[in-house]
């Protein structure tokens, strides 16, 4: 209570303040106040366990570009955790810091380096809380899987099978311990190379985590690239209306602070995540339509371990400052043969549908409500199926 | 028939008019950066800074009311940018909104003079999109993808209006003499009114104070 109050009376300072520019520097911020209703366990990240959760955020963001071929960005975030609920007592986080040069001064080539959102697919480019019509990220960006990033023993074949007969499987317990195919923006460091030429567009990135490595990995500072994770996008534009991209990444997914646990002989380098991705995007009038597939392959102990992720989305401008949204998306695992001799699935199979409203009340002032439908459609159980969330969240 | 050819002659001499002439003191505004990083994927182009900051001047009367069938108005959007910070119209007037970029621009109003939203539109869009701004007041338009494009509409039932100058200078010329109000507004919050008597001829000059 008195760290939420420290918050509001902090948030209505600032709210309060003169935001604005002094030459080449632009501040701005956002408070987002979100409140988080599911039963037993939160799907995708979340965690709480009181069947709701009222997670205030609030974020301060720098822009400085003295001229068209230096930029500086940067974002500061006093919330729960980057995911909600994982820092209960709230913490100061540097989320994304940005050195940028454009040798040309224009867009043909941007260098960058610093805590950044990773360049794959098309939901990170529009996962601004203004631009994105949901609360939560798409099924691909926002669901635990099979894969142990602290301990490649606990997606072992033998440790496949014991999970497969738990009443509520042990990924759905300290989530911070297991992967998703692509952790919601996976903001982790590293360097990038990216641009635009006529319709095309391109994306070069090296990092010291994977794309499933949880936010606890993307530290400024954390890893040292000896084993790093190599990204990339093309993405062909042929108008307005249309956006096509194909993408890929190929980096080792264990955590390399876990590997005093490791058994004896385990290498960080024998267990990749392999990744290819497609994304498409249409848009006229009142419609946004967008789409991505994933497929992962995660060596593992035994069989690889593959995945198969998409969804489709759309959201409808209803009325002036008011839309509706819909979404639908699937993940499907393979199964692997454990030591009694059957064929078990690694991971649960999902289903998960989503609505959502939001109401621009003032261009600033935007109010969202969204619930999401989960289900397993294999034989591992998943403990919540509905989650509810409301925000209203104002930027300056 | 004398007497109509005297009635068309009256008719067609000018009306003896006088002027008026002022400065707005406009608030002293910096240049906006644009916060290049969340505009990934949306901005293809070079971003040109935005259009000067202007103050919208009209004129109020009791017998005074807006033209028929004003004139459609053209307000382009043109690297990124409104290519005019604000417009002053009489009501009943059509703005078109063309784009000019190789992206799309989404304008909309939630004013309550006149909410609209225009959706994703592109630059080969034929015709452009248009709005019919049927009522006096303030409008505030926004790109829903481009945050950073501003600009202001004001919808005036007054055939006597203009613009003024980027340090604030206005000229309003051929107002019949009489008593008048004198408008002025910047933005949704900054606005001017002062009384004004024109005279059959001269020039009156106004200077309004910071409000």
């Amino acid at each position: 209570m008195k760290t939420t109050l420290s918050f509001l009376l902090l948030a209505s300072t600032l709210g309060a303040a003169e935001w604005g520019e002094w030459g080449p520097l632009h501040l701005s911020g956002s408070i987002e106040n979100t409140l988080w209703i599911a039963n037993d366990i939160p799907p995708a990240f979340l965690e709480f366990e009181d069947g709701y959760l009222y997670d205030p955020s609030l974020s301060l963001s720098l822009d400085y570009q003295p001229d068209p071929r230096f930029y500086l960005h940067a974002t500061v975030t006093y919330d729960q955790g980057f995911d909600p609920g994982t820092k209960p007592d709230g913490e100061v986080r540097l989320d994304s810091l940005i050195l940028r040069y454009r040798p040309f001064g224009d867009n043909s080539l941007n260098l960058q380096a610093g805590k950044f959102p990773t360049f794959v697919g098309n939901w990170v480019p529009t996962h601004n809380y203004y631009d994105d019509p949901f609360l939560l990220a798409p099924l691909p960006y926002a669901a635990i899987n099979g894969v142990n990033t602290q301990d490649p023993s606990d997606h072992s074949p033998a440790a496949i099978e014991t999970r497969s007969e738990a009443p509520t499987p042990n990924i759905h317990g300290a989530k911070e311990n297991w992967s998703s195919l692509i952790w919601g923006p996976s903001y982790s460091n590293g360097f990038a190379a990216f641009g635009s030429v006529e319709n095309w567009d391109y994306a070069f990135e090296m990092k010291n985590t994977s794309l499933g490595s949880n936010p606890d990995e993307w530290h400024l500072g954390e890893g040292d690239f000896a084993e790093p994770t190599f990204s990339g996008r093309i993405g062909y534009r042929p108008d307005a209306a249309w956006a096509f991209g194909l993408s890929a990444s190929y980096g080792p997914y264990l955590d390399a602070d876990a590997s005093d646990d490791w058994a004896a002989g385990v290498s960080r380098d024998d267990f990749y995540q392999t990744l290819v991705g497609v994304d498409a995007r249409w848009a006229h009038h009142d419609w946004i339509l967008s789409g991505e597939a994933f497929f992962a392959n995660y060596d593992a102990f035994g069989e690889d371990l593959q995945s198969f992720s998409y969804y489709l989305q759309a959201r409808y401008k209803a009325a002036p400052g008011f839309w509706l949204a819909g979404r639908f998306g699937q993940t499907l695992n393979n199964e692997v043969t454990v030591p009694s001799g059957g064929e078990e699935a690694w991971s649960p199979d999902l289903l998960r549908a989503e609505l959502a409203a939001g109401w621009r009340i003032t261009p600033d002032l935007l109010l969202k409500g969204q619930y999401a439908y989960t289900l397993v459609t294999n034989d591992l159980s998943y403990p919540t199926k509905n989650l509810f969330a409301l925000s209203l969240g104002w930027r300056f | 028939m004398r007497l109509l050819l005297f009635l068309q002659l009256l008719l067609t001499v000018p009306v003896v008019a006088g002027s008026i002439e002022g400065r707005v003191p406009l608030p002293n505004l910096q240049s906006r950066p644009v916060p290049v990083e969340k505009y990934r994927g949306k901005i293809s182009g070079q971003v040109s800074a935005p259009p000067q900051a202007i103050a919208a001047v009209w004129l109020e009367a009791p017998r005074l009311k807006a033209p028929a069938n004003p004139p459609a108005v053209t307000l382009p959007q043109t690297h990124y940018q409104f290519t005019r910070s604000l417009l002053v119209i009489p009501t009943g007037t059509t703005v078109v909104f063309p784009n000019n970029d190789p992206d799309y621009h989404n304008i909309y109003s939630l004013s309550r003079t006149k909410r609209f939203d225009l959706g994703r539109y592109k630059q080969s869009e034929n015709p452009a999109p248009k709005v019919l701004f049927d009522r006096p007041g303030y409008v505030a338009l926004n790109c829903e993808i481009h945050d950073h494009m501003k600009a202001h509409i004001v919808v005036v039932d007054s055939p006597y209006f203009t613009t003024t100058d980027a340090q604030g200078h206005f000229s309003l010329k051929n107002i019949p003499a009489g008593s008048y109000t004198l408008h002025a507004q910047f933005d949704r919050k900054t606005s001017w009114k002062q009384k004004v008597t024109v005279s059959s001829s001269g020039t009156v000059t106004v200077k309004l104070t910071t409000p």
